[in-house]
């Protein structure tokens, strides 16, 4: 009688472990799981970012619409996301290495500011002019422009580079593939 | 979705292609809006494609990036100025407006690059 009791408890504990379901049909038997505390070695993200994150993701890459170029593929960008309050900012920036190009588009990207209930509060694109939320823009702040010339005229923008003080650049140590002289008269 | 993207090789037969040189990247800000985090990674990713200098006419010159942006007079775009970014050269993100036939230049930002070539914009004036 103890046994048999035993038996109904363990049956109805059983039961009470809830099973994602399909979990049978997930199991690839030549993955071999990592623990717990290697998969936690990398990044966390809680499940708020996760949220503000998906919903970014929704709004910039909409699911319906024909086949899209490797490019504009959620797989071909990066996802950063910050929390400030209850605010989730979330910036998308083009990857373009993983289409096996060399560089980024211009103006690709975008900035959301996404609430910690997972609604969208402002959405900039790349390109886009920020508000200047209750600054008067008629005038501006900083240094006074300079004049270029005193004729009205203009001057070449400066390209050269400096003679003094290193600039720090990706790539200006080794100044970059040697070019020819594309300016030098044929 | 948008995105601007700008050829990275130019075919030109009536120059050989190696004294074809890359020098600036051109595009339009119609906003109004400084040089962006996604145009400096574009600015980034031409100098690893073509190096940050190259010369030209004798001088070593600096890859860089320019966004131009308009206004409207009486109901006509015109060209307002431009945003200018030459990162061999300074980290200075120059702002060259025109204002009654004169051109301007101020500094709006500067740029400081991580070694893992991340940028940081630093706006000299709120945000350019």
């Amino acid at each position: 009688m103890k046994v048999r009791s035993l038996a109904l408890l363990f049956i109805l504990a059983s039961l009470g472990c809830r099973r994602h379901q399909g979990w049978l049909e997930l199991q690839d038997p030549s993955i071999r799981m990592p623990s717990y505390e290697t998969i936690m070695a990398g990044s966390p993200i809680d499940g708020l970012t996760l949220r503000a994150l998906q919903v970014a993701a929704e709004d910039f890459f909409p699911s319906q619409g024909a086949p899209r170029a490797c490019i504009d593929t959620r797989e071909a960008h990066r996802f950063y996301a910050v929390r400030s309050g209850e605010v989730i900012y979330v910036a998308i920036l083009q990857d373009p290495a993983h289409c096996g190009r060399a560089y980024p588009s211009l103006d690709a990207g975008a900035r959301y500011a996404i609430s910690v209930d997972g609604r969208i509060l402002r959405r900039l694109l790349a390109g886009e002019p920020e508000l200047a939320v209750g600054q008067d823009t008629s005038k501006e702040d900083g240094p006074e422009p300079s004049a270029l010339d005193a004729d009205g005229g203009t001057e070449p923008i400066d390209v050269s580079i400096p003679q003094a003080g290193p600039v720090h650049f990706p790539g200006l140590a080794d100044a970059g593939t040697p070019s020819p002289d594309a300016g030098a008269p044929r | 979705m948008r995105r601007c993207d700008l050829p990275a090789h130019v075919a030109d037969k009536r120059n050989p292609r190696t004294s074809l040189a890359y020098l600036a990247m051109l595009h339009n800000h119609a906003g109004g809006e400084s040089i962006s985090t996604p145009d400096l990674h574009a600015i980034a990713g031409m100098a690893r494609l073509h190096g940050p200098t190259t010369t030209f006419q004798g001088k070593q010159v600096s890859i860089s990036i320019a966004a131009f942006f308009g206004r409207e007079i009486d109901g006509k775009p015109e060209c307002a100025g431009f945003y200018h970014y030459a990162p061999a050269r300074s980290d200075e993100v120059f702002q060259y407006r025109v204002d009654s036939g004169r051109l301007t230049r101020r500094v709006v930002a500067r740029v400081v690059w991580s070694d893992d070539q991340t940028p940081k914009i630093l706006p000299i004036r709120g945000q350019p």
